[in-house]
């Protein structure tokens, strides 16, 4: 929901001077002024009537979502099966108090604590053939966001085959640590978008750890605000 | 000689095999791989029954364990 009480610019930069923020209908309207004084009002408008799913909750999901709240896109499809764990801590965007807590229902609560005004819907369900059409169909962009290969593999095939005019942005290799300039950002045709270096996995000694698989997430929220806003991604 | 174009690049093989034997022979797994052929995506059930043939163009994604 977007509400827009007046057209005045705001001053942001004695940032004393505000009102308090005391609702959550007041925390709307003062995060779109600021938004639309930091992006401009085009640009919002059209982050704002983005649809964009998450497809796993869990290192690169979990950032994704924080990142395109924060920047006010206006719907997001979360889904996740899972609960949070201590062991994800090192990557993903949760905290300690969440641990045992469904990812969806967590994730929900931190992003309502960024931008309250972004819409949400939490699906905690596996995805598979016979759900990609019913839990994405809304969406014009997918991201690709979980962590089992041939779960990633599966996901990209069904929607290539049942809702082709969806977008994916996928993230694919990005355990380890370091070798940052092997991270790149490529296009499959005219709806795939693959980041990360293709290769390193978690099979064998190789672990997932947060400044790797964040460069990663943040390459996907980036992809996906290009497509949004059009321009190179 | 079959000539494909396989992720943008020129390919030769000796002879018209299956999609599932070429990419066992390549070292792809076959759960964990997206394959279009000519535009259209193709499921594992269908890799066996389909035999390589001149001009095809075939792009394999790979995926890894991690996200």
């Amino acid at each position: 929901m977007i509400m827009e009480k007046n057209e005045q610019k705001t001053d942001f930069s004695s940032i004393n001077s505000w009102p308090p923020l005391e609702t959550e209908e007041n925390d709307v309207q003062h995060l779109w002024q600021a938004l639309c004084s930091r992006h401009g009002r085009d640009v919002q408008e059209q982050l704002a009537k983005a649809h964009v799913a998450v497809a796993g909750l869990g290192g690169l999901g979990s950032n994704i979502a924080v990142q395109l709240t924060r920047i006010g896109v206006g719907k997001l499809t979360l889904l996740d099966f899972d609960r949070v764990d201590i062991t994800n801590l090192n990557r993903q965007h949760y905290f300690l108090q969440h641990v045992g807590q469904y990812k969806t229902e967590a994730l929900r609560k931190i992003l309502a604590m960024i931008n309250p005004g972004i819409q949400i819907t939490c699906i905690t369900d596996r995805l598979t053939p016979s759900t990609v059409i019913p839990y994405l169909q809304e969406s014009t962009i997918v991201c690709e966001a979980f962590d089992v290969a041939d779960q990633k593999a599966m996901l990209v095939r069904e929607i290539r085959r049942q809702l082709p005019e969806i977008t994916i942005v996928s993230g694919n290799g990005m355990a380890g640590y370091g070798r940052t300039n092997d991270m790149c950002v490529k296009r499959l045709g005219t709806h795939l978008y693959l980041c990360g270096d293709g290769y390193s996995g978690i099979e064998g000694k190789n672990s997932v750890m947060a400044p790797r698989v964040v460069l990663c997430a943040s390459q996907m929220a980036n992809v996906v605000t290009s497509i949004v806003l059009g321009g190179k991604p | 000689m079959v000539r494909l174009l396989v992720n943008g690049n020129s390919v030769e093989i000796a002879e018209p095999i299956s999609l599932a034997h070429w990419l066992e022979s390549k070292g792809y797994g076959i759960k964990t791989v997206a394959v279009e052929l000519d535009g259209t995506i193709v499921g594992p059930e269908a890799y066996e029954a389909i035999i390589l043939s001149d001009g095809m163009q075939i792009e394999v994604v790979s995926f890894v364990g991690g996200g």
